[in-house]
């Protein structure tokens, strides 16, 4: 009898170990998702101007709980179509930190709180910047924040806590039209933001630029997975995955179109948002393609040869886990039923 | 015979060739240089200056550039013999290093260490006379409690360095001492060069090991006023120095570097990219950040004594008047006394000669107020704009590395009433005159000639 509650307790106890393995890894993507996050967005997030016109435009930030010391506001644009006059601070941040600065399609400044005593927090407009329309285009060109905007908050470490970006496009009519762009696109007011987290829903399917690998919301089970599409041939097809920590590469696609782009660095388990854009050489226009697929809590990591294992998608797991179970079970019944046939 | 001659002939043919190549290659990349760069200076942009009134910025600071360091030209009170001519600069503070060598401080005998104050003493009080306050480099070791004895070593026992700058500290900040608050320390000076020591980031010669001890020395010191500690006062902005000293774990009130550069837009790039270097450190991406010693060039110069030097400090003001650094500290006061006409001092030795870079600091406060928005700075012609009490000041500097680029600059300042205006030309230590213009439009439109290394304000205020 003894023997026999021994083998319930342990078995109890192999169950309960992958349970609360589950449980709490339930638990962790919860408080991940959960965590604070700060977007910054460009207003208008789109409008139309003449060749000539002046306007400007602001950089909103939504702090959410973070307690924000200090922010990099880096913009890029197309400078044959648009050009900076000047980028100031606006309202919600009094310390500019480092002074503005406008370069060749690019616009930065970098702006910090009264001091780290008194963080920011809520909602306000950040920044301005004075913009002037050079060039019209059939397809509207963007604003966006590149790669190394940044914002750092208290208690968040070393953490970029930006999460979303939101572009501004801008549609350029005036008689110095860019005759490298021809007929307009309705779906092109998307087609440059490679920092909008805004789904390009049916994108991928109308676009010449397609991701095959991952597949909309599949679970992968690698932390690097590789990302697989089609493109032009020979177009060059820009990568932004959007994590904790943007990613952003350029690959070429080949002679038949295929582009790979395997993820350097170990993604986090949870969701993540991969945006691609390549140059559709029939219209001129930049065309992208969004997907958003789940990294498993998996924690292989090629790059440094983890001994962890890799623990596979749930179903599977558990299926395994049961059979594993069953197995057990029936190996250790065999003796204490052989005994009593004895 | 003929054969080997034949061979060797070809042998040194090819070790004659390989060295001319050598010797060429790099005499070719520097020509090719050279040529690249005049080419950039013959063509860069003129200015072209527009302000526009309707779009204010922020303050601008005016005092951050009032400050000078005084460097280890002698033993002594070097300040002293030039008081009235510092005062004048209203400096905001004055930095010392040397000041455990030069001072004598510390001394040892069978009972431990003594410290003799008086020497320093004398030099702060000057310092404050002139309305200043004070920033001490805490350098170099003391040579009784150096390895050695050699004041650029660690010292034998870490402990009695902490003890060292403790006592320091007790005795500028401390109430029962000379009771100075606001008083900043700063660990060492110039760390990373040989002559002060060539530590670095590890080794031996840690300098954040000098740092800690330094800081917990600091931090201990009992009954004080405020003050600051900060580093690592290296001889440039290296963001490896600076995110190590915010990773150590140490006091740190503030961090410094000096800055030896021709180019005045490198000021403003060394601001961001700390700032970029620090962003993945909140705690510590505000704090003050101090350009200890500044210059267009590190070695003695005659060109420190010209309109050169004049105009590289009021374009290096001017880039860093928005975003710029808390303190900028021009170096340096006084000549020391074997200088003839090339030394760094704003000030000759015996007090007889102000030179044109002494002018610099008064005349740009002119530009204090509300920071206007300006468009239309050239490759040589920088500018900045403010509003005062319904005057608009224009600040204009042409830098020409050179030293020959002139250039007559276009000044539109926009959304002014109609009526008339009068323009007041101020030039540093030139000509100053005020002419009438008429604004019908809204647009005062002016043009003002800039003589190679000039500064100048535009004063425009409207006729009652």
């Amino acid at each position: 009898m003894k023997r026999i509650v021994f083998i319930i307790v342990f078995i109890l106890i192999l169950l309960a170990i992958p349970l609360t393995v589950f449980l709490v890894s339930k638990n962790q993507e919860m408080r991940q998702r959960a965590a604070p996050a700060t977007t910054l967005t460009l207003s208008p997030t789109s409008l139309s101007k003449q060749v000539g016109d002046e306007f400007t435009l602001e950089v909103h930030m939504d702090t959410a709980t973070n307690q924000v010391v200090a922010v990099q506001v880096s913009l890029s644009f197309d400078p044959t179509k648009l050009e900076a006059e000047w980028i100031h601070n606006g309202t919600m941040f009094p310390n500019i930190i480092s002074s503005g600065v406008i370069g060749n399609g690019t616009a930065s400044i970098a702006l910090g709180a009264a001091n780290t005593t008194t963080p920011i927090t809520g909602t306000g407009m950040i920044a301005t910047i004075k913009m002037k329309a050079l060039a019209g285009t059939s397809a509207p060109v963007s604003v966006k924040f590149t790669a190394d905007t940044f914002v750092g908050a208290l208690g968040e470490g070393s953490t970029n806590v930006l999460t979303s970006t939101i572009p501004s496009t801008i549609s350029i009519s005036g008689a110095a039209v860019d005759t490298s762009a021809s007929s307009a696109s309705s779906s092109a007011s998307l087609t440059t933001d490679l920092t909008s987290h805004t789904e390009a829903t049916g994108s991928a399917t109308t676009s010449a630029v397609m991701i095959l690998s991952p597949t909309t919301n599949q679970d992968v089970a690698t932390q690097q997975p590789t990302i697989q599409g089609k493109a032009p041939a020979g177009s060059t097809v820009t990568i932004a995955v959007y994590s904790t920590q943007q990613i952003t590469a350029t690959v070429v696609a080949d002679a038949n179109g295929n582009w790979s782009y395997t993820i350097p660095k170990a993604l986090e388990a949870g969701p993540h948002t991969v945006v691609v854009a390549a140059q559709n050489p029939t219209s001129g226009q930049t065309e992208t393609a969004t997907i958003g697929f789940v990294v498993s809590n998996g924690t292989e990591n090629g790059a440094s040869g983890s001994a962890m294992p890799v623990s596979g998608s749930e179903t599977p797991t558990l299926i395994l886990l049961g059979l594993g179970i069953l197995l057990f079970l029936s190996g250790v019944s065999i003796p204490v039923f052989s005994r009593r046939t004895l | 015979m003929s054969m080997l001659i034949h061979h060797v002939s070809n042998r040194v043919s090819s070790i004659v060739s390989l060295i001319a190549l050598i010797v060429f290659l790099p005499l070719l990349i520097l020509g090719i240089t050279q040529t690249y760069q005049l080419f950039i200076r013959a063509t860069g942009t003129p200015a072209d200056i527009v302000i526009d009134t309707h779009i204010p910025l922020e303050p601008i600071k005016t005092d951050f550039y009032h400050a000078f360091a005084q460097g280890g030209e002698e033993s002594g009170d070097m300040i002293a013999p030039v008081q009235s001519e510092v005062t004048a600069l209203r400096p905001r503070l004055i930095r010392l290093d040397h000041i455990y060598d030069l001072y004598h401080i510390v001394s040892r005998d069978g009972s431990g260490l003594h410290y003799d104050w008086s020497k320093l003493d004398a030099a702060l009080s000057t310092i404050r006379a002139t309305g200043a306050k004070p920033l001490l480099a805490l350098s170099y070791m003391p040579n009784v409690i150096a390895k050695d004895g050699n004041i650029i070593n660690p010292p034998n026992d870490w402990n009695e360095w902490a003890s060292v700058v403790s006592q320091t500290v007790e005795h500028v900040s401390g109430r029962g001492g000379l009771n100075i608050s606001g008083v900043y320390y700063e660990v060492w000076n110039e760390p990373n060069l040989p002559q002060f020591g060539g530590w670095s980031l590890g080794g031996e010669k840690n300098y954040l090991t000098l740092y800690q001890y330094a800081a917990a020395g600091a931090s201990s010191a009992k009954n004080v006023n405020t003050f600051f500690i900060g580093g690592p006062a290296t001889s440039g902005m290296y963001p490896n120095w600076i995110t190590a000293l915010a990773q150590s774990g140490s006091r740190i009130n503030f961090f410094s570097w000096h800055s030896y550069l021709s180019n005045p837009d490198q000021y403003a790039t060394d601001q961001r990219d700390v700032i970029k270097a620090l962003l993945p450190f909140p705690s510590y991406t505000l704090l003050p950040k101090l350009i200890t010693e500044y210059g267009f060039t590190g070695d003695k110069s005659a060109a420190y004594g010209t309109s050169y030097a004049a105009a590289h400090t009021a374009a290096v003001v001017r880039q860093l008047m928005s975003g710029g650094p808390a303190y900028l500290f021009t170096f340096e006061l006084r000549d020391g006394p074997s200088d003839t006409n090339t030394g760094w001092g704003l000030i000759s030795h015996d007090g007889s000669q102000k030179k044109p870079r002494y002018y610099v600091y008064n005349f740009l406060d002119t530009m204090a107020g509300t920071r206007l928005t300006l468009t239309g700075e050239g490759s040589w012609v920088t500018a900045l704009a403010s509003v005062s009490n319904d005057v608009i000041h224009v600040l204009l500097i042409n830098f020409d590395p050179n030293g020959s680029h002139s250039e007559n600059v276009p000044v539109s300042i926009l959304g002014l009433s109609p009526g008339s205006y009068a323009v007041h030309q101020r030039f540093l230590l030139g000509r100053d005159v005020t002419d009438t213009v008429v604004v019908s439009d809204s647009i005062l439109k002016t043009q003002i000639f800039m003589s190679p290394e000039s500064v100048a304000v535009l004063e425009i205020s409207k006729k009652k």
